[in-house]
């Protein structure tokens, strides 16, 4: 893979020092503090109830007021880090005149996409590290204890479906940035993406559901969805079912928490499918892009 | 074995096609070890097809071509390696600056970092870019960057040039400045360059041999020196006369050496195959006409690349 690391190493600096990266970083970590700040308030009022369990997961997922939890930020708002990361990062350097010099170097030309790809994912993760930080830190200092070994475990896994999840709108805006010539127009099929596919579907899933069938078939298509429920198991080890449960399901159901490897197994098939979602996306790209000839304009 | 040493390119039959559009056809071409080359032709006659190819980044449909004795179909990474090229609309990374663009550069060609901060110096020195180095490239003009694009090629240490449209968005000044630097650096490393360009009079100055196409073809292929030209033996004379009847007209025109004469008004265009001059003021005085002006048009490099680049 000769290129791969320069390739990386430039564009992990060339994000760090970016305007973008800065702007969306500020962001994430204002809100996540803000919105863990809200929900401690609200965590306190249900703590005897909640026989305070598991406090720092509900950091994560508490609602508060109109405020949404930091999982239901992160699943409509998180791929906007993604996509704004990267898609105009293969027509932006064709645009500015870079691509036919780097491809002319003794490279591999897939390592120009997997190093974006790679470099756009490290600084997202770099972003969700610094912010589940802040949100711990913010939950020690007002709760006064620690995490368990459990609750650690469940958000290191949450940590790592959101990377995943993100990482499938990377390798779709490196697919756009691929696919159309101009940034304008790639940017506007980033949007249009993002918005179809974390609020349309719902809508969609909706209609579907007032005809009476199943609406999942359809939201099963939609990675947010994907991303909410499993995170939600993960998060929430009182949720045992995803989905609409039926009543016959609901008769004998112990309201217990379940354990991580319970939870783990409940979500397999959403983790697996979000994976390979991601996985074909990014393979068509680099497909794409290895096989695109370079021609002269 | 012998033609690896002295030839840097060869083609055979090099042709590309894009669907029904040939962007090069049949192109053979050889370019010695230490030869400036330049390929002219209009925008759209298939130059940078041509490098493309050379430099693998696009397949040819069909024949054989080697770069440096490899051939960059199959082995690109070592073309790569040893040749340099400077795009046409050369661009770098906007927010880093100059020594940055050329150290990424350097990294990708795995030269030794004490080697490259060493070569960014040096070639910067030699474009004029050494106050600039610490600049950021969107603070660049058109020029500068094509000057960095150059001392970008540099930091290779390359065994051949490939420089497409160097001297576009350059000033006047700073044309021959550059055109200076590739001759110097052509003599002293005794490095191959081969540049396009669609403006004849850069190239004419510096190259030891050009290649005219149009269309996709190569139409001439030979010395800057125009006696070498490969051309066919041509002179087109061009003469007034207000008083030409109609029997000189066709003595004229039945001459051995005029292969076609046309008649424009008062003006008559012969195009022979030797120098007939003489021959036609004698005939149009004795047959009792008389002639205002007689003249050998020039066939230079630029009569012939406006023909090709007019054909259209």
């Amino acid at each position: 893979m000769a290129g791969l690391q320069e390739v990386y190493l430039k564009e992990l600096s060339e994000h760090l020092n970016s305007v973008r990266l800065i702007i969306m970083g500020a962001l994430v970590y204002i809100i996540g503090f803000s919105m863990s700040f809200m929900s401690i308030s609200t965590i306190k009022l249900e703590f005897i109830s909640s026989r305070g369990e598991n406090l720092f997961l509900k950091l994560f997922t508490t609602q508060s007021g109109g405020v949404p939890s930091f999982l239901g930020f992160l699943s409509f708002f998180g791929p906007l880090i993604s996509l704004i990361l990267v898609f105009d990062s293969i027509n932006g350097e064709d645009n500015q005149g870079t691509l036919g010099l780097v491809l002319s170097q003794p490279i591999h030309r897939d390592s120009l996409i997997n190093g974006k790809f790679l470099a756009a994912t490290t600084n997202i993760a770099i972003i969700l590290v610094g912010v589940f930080g802040l949100i711990i830190g913010l939950g020690v200092a007002s709760i006064g204890a620690f995490p368990s070994v459990e609750e650690t475990m469940r958000i290191i896994i949450f940590g790592g479906i959101c990377v995943v999840y993100l990482a499938f709108w990377t390798s779709l805006g490196l697919l756009f940035s691929i696919v159309f010539k101009r940034e304008g127009t790639s940017a506007l099929a980033s949007i249009v993406s993002w918005l179809f596919l974390t609020i349309f579907i719902y809508m969609m899933g909706d209609m579907v559901q007032s005809t009476g069938l199943n609406p999942q078939g359809v939201l099963y298509l939609s990675p947010s969805y994907l991303f909410t429920q499993s995170s939600s198991i993960i998060m929430i080890p009182l949720m045992r079912v995803v989905g609409p449960v039926s009543y016959e399901q609901v008769v004998g159901m112990v309201a217990n928490p379940l354990s991580l490897p319970q939870s783990l197994s409940v979500i397999w098939p959403h983790l697996t499918a979000l994976t390979a979602a991601m996985m074909l996306i990014f393979v068509v790209s680099y497909v794409l892009f290895v096989r695109r000839e370079i021609r002269s304009t | 074995m012998n033609e690896n040493q002295t030839l840097t390119i060869k083609t055979e039959d090099l042709t590309k096609k894009y669907g029904d559009l040939t962007a090069v056809e049949s192109l053979n071409l050889s370019i010695s070890k230490g030869e400036i080359f330049g390929l002219l032709g209009p925008n759209g006659s298939g130059k940078t097809t041509i490098i493309l190819m050379l430099l693998g980044l696009t397949e040819p449909t069909s024949g054989g071509l080697n770069v440096l004795g490899f051939d960059p179909v199959k082995q690109p990474f070592e073309v790569k390696r040893m040749v340099g090229y400077l795009p046409e609309k050369v661009g770098f990374y906007e927010t880093l600056s100059a020594e940055q663009n050329l150290r990424f550069f350097g990294r990708l060609n795995r030269i030794e970092e004490d080697i490259i901060t060493k070569r960014i110096d040096e070639a910067l020195t030699q474009v004029g870019l050494s106050s600039r180095k610490k600049g950021k490239v969107n603070t660049f003009s058109r020029g500068m960057k094509q000057r960095l694009g150059i001392a970008n090629v540099l930091i290779k240490d390359p065994k051949m040039i490939i420089l497409d449209e160097p001297t576009q968005g350059i000033d006047p000044k700073g044309i021959q400045e550059i055109l200076d630097l590739f001759q110097s650096i052509n003599k002293e490393k005794n490095i191959t360059i081969m540049l396009s360009s669609h403006l004849i009079h850069h190239v004419e100055q510096i190259c030891d041999n050009i290649g005219i196409m149009s269309d996709g073809v190569m139409r001439v292929r030979g010395s800057v020196n125009l006696n070498e030209l490969n051309v066919d033996e041509e002179w087109l004379i061009e003469f007034s006369s207000n008083d030409i009847t109609s029997s000189i007209f066709e003595k004229i025109e039945n001459m051995n050496e005029v292969r076609s004469i046309e008649a424009d008004g008062m003006l008559y265009k012969a195009n022979c195959s030797a120098d007939i001059r003489p021959k036609i003021v004698k005939t149009i005085i004795q047959n009792g006409g008389s002639l205002l002006t007689l003249a050998l048009q020039e066939r230079n490099l630029i009569s012939i690349y406006k023909e090709y680049s007019e054909e259209k």
